[in-house]
């Protein structure tokens, strides 16, 4: 029995190895930020995780510890920008905690989505159950077609947000939603333009062209932008005919459209 | 004696997952999930700037001065306000840019503080 008791123990120790984390200043760092965040102590878990961040052996899903931290302390367009950076595929605890983040964030489209994608998924009671809430309570506030006030919020929240594109991206994206769902129109170009030059600007060109390209008309701004992606992807093919159309109107982006259609200068 | 096995076991399993951050993590996440959403509210009021020293952005519940200047903004305006978004939206990728290349500029003078030509 005692070789038996031996033999497990020396099984379990093997099994452990390759788990555990090795003893770098990194790692330590990283195990004392997750250490703070199960004590609930927030504003220390994000020190030693920004101690990690500037490391240049920071883990790749850095992220996944990062986001959960900044949410916890409220800065929740701090928690979207991490989790939107983000190169590593998140896990379905991190897609709740992005689903959270949006959720606090007013952007109830998107954590919409994002939750019912964890319902479907059927990832055990705990998510599934707080998935479900969620959804309901989104429900619930859109019982009512939205107003125009509240489209009118979300573009002031996108402008206020500009300094970090990605996340005016993610706010407009949900003004576009939002207006979706009202019972008229409410400053639906104004929208789709400014979504398209943030996108443009965030390197999202084929997002750009799969909201413009198939409108029949656009408007100056909207050609502009639609002709920038298209150059923006290579497709020459569909950028050039777009920017002759600009710099034959003559209009505000004519000579932009002129300077993009001339050969590079050698 | 299995008991003592099945102790010495879980004691193990404890210490690995002391070491190890990404499953100490997974477990302190899946406990303080939020679970129990506060009511949805659709935004209505004016938005405050984000604060430099929480991080936190604000919006005023239904405040009415928030309103006033939500469709002060919104109503009557298609073009003028289209182009100004987006050229809203332009400057701010021109910022980014502009921003990256001087920090990339800072860099490269830092790199090499006497530039040979």
């Amino acid at each position: 029995m005692r070789s038996l008791v031996l033999c497990v123990l020396v099984i379990s120790l093997g099994a452990g190895g390759p788990a555990r984390a090795d003893s770098s200043t990194t790692t330590r760092h990283l195990l004392a930020g997750v250490q703070a965040f199960q004590n609930g102590a927030y504003e220390e878990a994000l020190v030693e995780l920004r101690v990690v961040a500037r490391a240049a052996d920071a883990p790749a899903d850095l992220a996944f510890y990062l986001g959960p931290t900044l949410y916890k302390l409220g800065r929740y367009r701090e928690a979207l920008a991490v989790f939107l950076g983000s190169s590593a595929a998140p896990d379905e605890l991190t897609t709740l905690y992005v689903g959270e983040t949006y959720y606090q964030l007013g952007l109830y489209r998107k954590a919409r989505v994002v939750f019912a994608g964890l319902h479907a998924r059927g990832l055990g009671p705990v998510i599934d159950e707080a998935a479900v809430r969620y959804v309901a309570a989104i429900d619930l506030a859109y019982r009512e077609p939205p107003t125009a006030q509240a489209i009118d919020a979300y573009i002031a929240q996108a402008r206020d947000a500009a300094r970090d594109l990605a996340v005016s991206a993610e706010i407009l994206e949900e003004a576009r939603a939002v207006e979706a769902l009202a019972t008229a129109r409410h400053r639906h170009d104004e929208i789709a333009i400014a979504l398209a030059t943030t996108w443009n600007a965030i390197g999202r060109a084929k997002d750009t062209i799969g909201m413009l390209g198939a409108k029949a008309a656009l408007p100056v701004e909207g050609t502009w932008q639609l002709a920038r992606a298209y150059r923006a992807t290579g497709d020459d093919a569909h950028a050039r005919p777009l920017l002759q159309k600009l710099v034959t109107g003559g209009g505000e982006r004519a000579r932009d459209a002129a300077a993009l259609l001339a050969p590079p200068s050698p | 004696m299995l008991s003592l096995v099945i102790s010495v076991l879980i004691a193990m399993r404890g210490l690995a997952l002391a070491d190890d951050p990404h499953a100490a993590m997974r477990a302190a996440m899946l406990a303080q999930i939020d679970a129990h959403p506060t009511p949805a509210t659709l935004p209505t009021g004016k938005v405050v700037p984000t604060s430099r020293f929480t991080g936190v952005p604000g919006t005023t519940p239904n405040g009415a001065k928030g309103n006033g200047n939500g469709n002060g903004n919104g109503n009557g305006n298609g073009n003028g306000n289209a182009n100004g978004l987006a050229k809203q939206a332009a400057a701010a990728a021109a910022g980014a840019a502009g921003q990256s290349q001087s920090q990339a500029a800072k860099t490269r003078t830092k790199n090499h503080p006497h530039p040979t030509h």
